[in-house]
């Protein structure tokens, strides 16, 4: 069954838009049109606020966490072109970096796979990509990929980092590429890939026809393939998977739904995909061996207890 | 509609109700349960979204020439209804449910002579009794009449001769309680929530003007603009005005009411706006002629300067249903974001606006959603998902799957119901009977089928198998021969199947009886036939037990008739073989019945194990005929990543592209990192390797972040085991008080993942008393008074001797860490049995409470 473990009432504002548990699942970070971020423990079903962060002056869009090898670090991003770095230290949370370089609303975070360090993405309504890095002194470097999508990027998304074992062959190792997946107001799906510390745009996507509101790579352990899922204001979730030889993604449409999909997101082994829809509803996916889609299982929010009832209008 | 316009308005009061008026009012219920809605006569009922209906309740025909409906907001006097006119009067009437307001029922206001179109009603919302008309211009008459519903036509008529007023003989009270506006018009109109006496009017189709009661001759505020229609306040947050005008909709601040903070253009004449009552700065716009309610973000827009785009999101409500154009929405008032949508009398459908949801998938298998104000947290704990492989994995972990390194069946059995999986753990477990231990890490152990067939090097070695013709074993008929094929190479592969080699009769009966007793006759019977022993075939089949054990008797009875082999029973066998479901009986009479010898159909039984069918080819194929099947099947299993194929390949590079595969498809890295650390990858190219390495990585960090570190931890033992190669490079140094160098051996050091010759540990070279870099002595135990280094004594000698390269953790150092006194671990542990101060004289230091505490 499909079981609802726990209920957390944030106790924000306004509307929540993220929420998003660190690696291990024990801590819980949320961000609001109230303009603050609260970060919850979230052990054992029981639910503790830790830390409520302000700093923003907007609606915060979205959260992202660092691997646990950097810390408990938390990057947001919202309306106010701001992103933020917060990083907590002995039980406080504080402000490590804040980024205030785009010249419109931030609405998309990703930190990368923890092997490139400390690196995160974010994805403007201005049509631009930056990425941040740590230089681990303190300060932070920033790379712009100027005019991505036209109009806005909604959404990005980290390619796995495949890396091969330092053990077996210490010499030549081939050196890992950074790839980042993002999608736009254009309807299109880029692929950028960094080259000589530059991004450069490896892959155009077509196949929304509207804007594409998220984009997710598929973790992929020990899977030499690539597989990412995207999903479009059209209604439709998009499949995209690469044999990791050629340079040619092939497309599947998942299912053109009755709503809006407005987010994609994949299990810890990439095996099945979360779409959550307009409609309410959340379903999952699966690939079969033959290849096709299916849908597992739907969980309609309804059964969340977020009845309308709650929140009525007084 | 008779060309009025139609308009539907939810009850202020009732959250089931709404109406729809256009000539006529109606009232409908709204029903979740299709059940309710049963008893009702069907006509009366209305889907009007996936799961709710309209019931329809009442209609009101009593007032024509309704041009504007407004409904009391309060329960006292439920289901009454103000309507405007078309000819400027307000009538009160009801419906449904009257009896609360019956005495209102039928009273009518207009002010003097009949007058211009009413182009609105509007109850107080506090001041009840209050009620707004707008009207067009008329000469010289106000726009405005605020009626008094408590007034009468008693008093009107007092009123009236007060005031020198004649009154229609009608019960039509016409003084109105204000009037605001003479020789003005009036469009649109709004009270204030908070202050009742204020409200907001669009007049003359250029101004906004805002009045007080209090004082009606002249506007608190106004300000000049052509969009005077529709105006609404923003239910939130009482400053935010919304308007329209004939294709545009301002949205004004009364703080600042000079001009509008946003307008939003659009395509098409503008019918209705309203804010969204749940949510913050939501403006909801219908146009004319179109199919959908478009939503615009107020709130967000207007943060920050002026040159951020001015509206940040939009979304547009359309119907599932339904694609005609909409006439008119009203959103529930408490329900939130539940909108109805009128389209024609028939067509009316209740839509929920469902907020954008976040999702995210915890390391744990837990969702998480959040929605609203509230994040949901979801445990998948469906059957289905526990067929998903990161379910499998740690369920394989839970029975231990993979650990043990010694009795290497034992992992077969803990995925028995995996078929494949245990395919796999039985031909590790064969290789590893085949190669004796000294033998172990050969190069060349892991080579498959193929590679002991000579299938995989380049050279022209050909295969020179010996070719007997050979008759049943243990029968006397002398005229049923078959040609048998024989090599080392073909041996040893039999080995590998576990049928054994052909000399081996002993191993091959094990096999034999191994499936028997597992249940599989049929299986037994066809290899023992395979082997040529007619009669321990019979003797399977007779002496099965199980289920459909007749047919498996007549199968037998057909079989022994094959001494006959008469053209009459090979073509009766022929014939019906095909009907058998059991694989191995139709192998069987397959087997009986060929005549070319090529057995196509045993070899092309899928249902037939692939070890099974790799040994019948190594026995009956020629050279050429078993490397091209070989070459066949394997490049079969490769394309769908059966791990069977690794028998043929072996972990070889193509084992590795079939491995490859099979994780590809089924997501089992913890399958590919276990037998990738079993068959110890080291004779790989690099490509292979880098494969070989991501699995084991990946499979690592997934244990890590599922927080099985024991796991990991063990996984990375067995690792060692196999391949000593990858031992990481130690955390921890002991290091000298006087030099500060590591005093653990530093030859390994110089030699990092040591070549040292097998069995020789670098710690058996020396056990140092003394540190190896400055030769100064290592500081002494505090109980035995020797120099660390030395055995402690204590442990036990037999077992020292069995593994004399490590050192064992008794004998090893350790020390407070207040005082930096210690010694032999063993001695240490002793000695604070009985003891909790430090074992050093004059030291006072409560080493163990400080360590328990700490």
């Amino acid at each position: 069954m499909v079981s609802v473990l726990n209920t957390i009432d944030t106790a924000h504002e306004d509307m929540v838009h993220d929420a998003q548990l660190d690696y291990y699942g024990t801590k819980l970070a949320t961000c609001s049109s109230d303009r603050s971020i609260k970060v919850f423990d979230v052990r054992n079903g029981q639910q503790t606020l830790i830390s409520d962060l302000t700093g923003h002056e907007g609606p915060v869009w979205q959260l992202a966490w660092a691997h646990p090898m950097f810390g408990s670090t938390l990057a947001s991003c919202g309306y106010d072109r701001k992103v933020i770095i917060w990083k907590e230290t002995n039980g406080t949370w504080a402000k490590l970096y804040e980024y205030s370089n785009h010249d419109s609303s931030v609405n998309s975070v990703a930190f990368a796979p923890h092997e490139f360090g400390l690196l995160l993405a974010c994805g403007s309504s201005d049509g631009t990509i930056s990425i941040l890095s740590s230089t681990g002194d303190g300060t932070w470097d920033s790379k712009k990929i100027n005019n991505a999508h036209s109009i806005g990027c909604n959404a990005v998304s980290w390619a796995p980092a495949v890396t091969p074992n330092a053990l077996f062959d210490t010499g030549n190792r081939p050196p890992t590429v950074k790839r980042i997946v993002s999608g736009g107001c254009d309807n299109l799906v880029k692929i950028w890939r960094e080259e000589d510390g530059q991004w450069i745009e490896e892959q155009k996507l077509e196949g929304h026809s509207d804007w594409v509101r998220d984009v997710a790579w598929a973790p992929s352990i020990g899977l030499p393939k690539s597989i990412i899922a995207t999903c479009s204001q059209d209604c439709r979730v998009i499949i995209w998977t690469n044999d990791g030889t050629s340079n040619t993604w092939s497309s599947k449409v998942l299912q053109k739904f009755n709503d809006v999909v407005w987010h994609v997101s994949w299990s810890i082994t990439g095996n099945i995909l979360a779409v959550s829809g307009g409609d309410n509803k959340v379903s999952l996916w699966k690939e079969s061996t033959e290849g096709q889609w299916v849908c597992i299982s739907d969980v309609n929010k309804g059964q969340g207890q977020i009845s309308e009832g709650q929140r009525t209008l007084q | 509609m008779s060309g009025g316009k139609s308009e539907i308005l939810w009850s202020p009061v009732d959250p089931t109700e709404f109406i729809t008026y256009g000539s006529e009012i109606t009232l409908y219920r709204v029903e979740d349960d299709i059940a309710q809605c049963h008893l009702e006569q069907h006509n009366k009922v209305r889907q009007i979204s996936d799961s709710t209906y309209a019931v329809h309740v009442a209609s009101n025909t009593d007032v024509a020439l309704i041009k504007c409906v407004s409904w009391y907001p309060k329960a006292d006097k439920k289901n009454l209804l103000a309507v405007g006119q078309a000819n400027g009067h307000v009538v009160l009437t009801s419906i449904g449910n009257t009896t609360s307001s019956s005495e209102f029922i039928g009273k009518e206001f207009a002010a003097k002579h009949a007058r211009t179109s009413c182009n609105y009603v509007s109850w107080n919302p506090k001041d009840t009794h209050l009620l707004a008309e707008g009207l067009e211009k008329h000469r010289n008459d106000s726009c405005i009449a605020i009626w008094d519903i408590n007034s009468s036509v008693m008093s009107e008529s007092m009123w009236a001769s007060s005031s020198r007023l004649s009154y229609s003989e009608s019960a039509t009270i016409t003084k109105p309680y204000q009037e605001i506006g003479y020789s003005e018009s009036s469009s649109s109109f709004a009270w204030f929530y908070s202050s009742p006496k204020t409200f907001i009017t669009g007049m003359n189709n250029r101004q906004l003007r805002i009045y007080d009661l209090r004082d009606g001759s002249k506007p608190v505020k106004l300000t000049s603009h052509k969009s005077v229609h529709g105006v609404c306040i923003d239910p939130k947050f009482e400053d935010r005005i919304a308007s329209f005008g004939d294709a545009f909709i301002s949205v004004w601040d009364l703080r600042n009411f000079d001009k509008p903070i946003v307008t939003l253009q659009q395509n098409k004449q503008v019918l209705k706006i309203n804010w969204c009552p749940a949510r913050n700065g939501m403006l909801s716009v219908l146009c004319k002629d179109s199919p959908v309610v478009s939503m615009y973000d107020i709130e967000h827009s207007v943060l920050g300067s002026d040159d951020i785009e001015p509206v940040i999101r939009e979304r547009n409500i359309e119907s599932k249903m339904q694609r005609q154009y909409v006439s008119s929405f009203a959103w529930h008032p408490t329900k939130e974001n539940r909108l109805l949508t009128f389209v024609s009398p028939d067509t009316i459908n209740e839509i929920t606006v469902f907020d954008k949801m976040t999702m995210q998938w915890s390391a744990l298998f837990k969702l998480t959603l959040a929605s609203g104000q509230k994040v949901v947290e979801y445990n998948i704990t469906n059957e289905e998902y526990l067929d998903d492989i990161s379910f499998k994995m740690k369920r394989r972990i839970n029975k231990a799957y993979g650990d043990f390194t010694e009795n290497v069946l034992e992992n077969a059995r803990t995925v028995s119901e995996e078929p494949q999986l245990r395919g796999v753990w039985e031909w590790i477990h064969s290789v590893r009977l085949k190669n004796s231990p000294e033998n172990r890490n050969n190069a060349s152990e892991f080579h498959g089928v193929k590679g002991l067939l000579k299938m995989t090097d380049n050279t022209d070695y050909p295969l020179r198998s010996n070719c007997e013709i050979c008759g049943w074993e243990d029968s006397d008929e002398q005229t049923l021969t078959v040609r048998v094929y024989d090599s080392e190479e073909r041996s040893q592969a039999l080995e590998l199947c576990g049928w054994g080699r052909n000399d081996n009769v002993k191993a091959r009966t094990n096999y034999m009886e191994f499936s028997f007793r597992s249940g599989n006759c049929a299986k037994a019977a066809a290899i023992a036939l395979f082997s040529r022993r007619i009669k321990k075939a019979l003797d399977y089949l007779s002496r099965s037990q199980e289920e459909g054990s007749a047919t498996l008797k007549a199968v037998a009875i057909a079989i022994a008739g094959v001494t006959d082999r008469s053209a009459l029973w090979k073509k009766t066998c022929n014939e019906l073989r095909h009907d058998l479901k059991h694989p191995y009986l139709r192998a069987i009479f397959a087997f009986l019945v060929d005549d070319n010898n090529d057995f196509i159909d045993i070899l092309n039984d899928e249902e037939i194990d692939v070890k099974d069918r790799v040994a019948f080819a190594c026995t009956y194929l020629t050279d050429d005929k078993v490397q091209k099947y070989f070459e066949d099947l394997s490049n079969k299993l490769k394309v769908t990543g059966d791990l069977n194929g690794l028998l043929l390949t072996g972990f070889t590079s193509e084992g590795v592209d079939l491995l490859g595969k099979y994780v590809d498809c089924s997501g089992d890295v913890q399958t590919a990192a276990l037998i990738s650390i079993y068959c110890c990858p080291n004779t790989l190219d690099k490509s292979d390797i880098s494969k070989v390495s991501m699995w084991i990585d990946g499979y690592r960090a997934l244990l890590d972040q599922w927080k099985l570190y024991n796991i990991r931890a063990k996984f990375d033992i067995i690792r060692n085991k196999f391949d000593s190669s990858v031992r990481p490079a130690p955390q921890v140094h002991v290091r000298c008080n006087f030099c500060g160098k590591s005093i653990n051996n530093t030859s390994a050091m110089q030699m990092p993942r040591s070549r040292l010759p097998p069995g020789v540990s670098s710690h058996a070279i020396h056990k140092p008393k003394t540190c190896p870099n400055c030769r100064k002595s290592l500081p002494r135990c505090s109980v035995c008074l020797n120099n660390l280094g030395t055995a402690s004594g204590m442990g036990n000698l037999q077992h020292r001797g069995l593994q004399s390269k490590l050192t064992p953790i008794s004998d090893w150092f350790t020390w407070c860490q207040s005082c930096r006194h210690g010694g032999h671990a063993a001695h240490i542990s002793t000695w604070f049995r009985e003891h909790s101060e430090c074992p050093v004289t004059a030291c006072s230091c409560k080493c163990m409470i400080d360590s328990k505490n700490s």
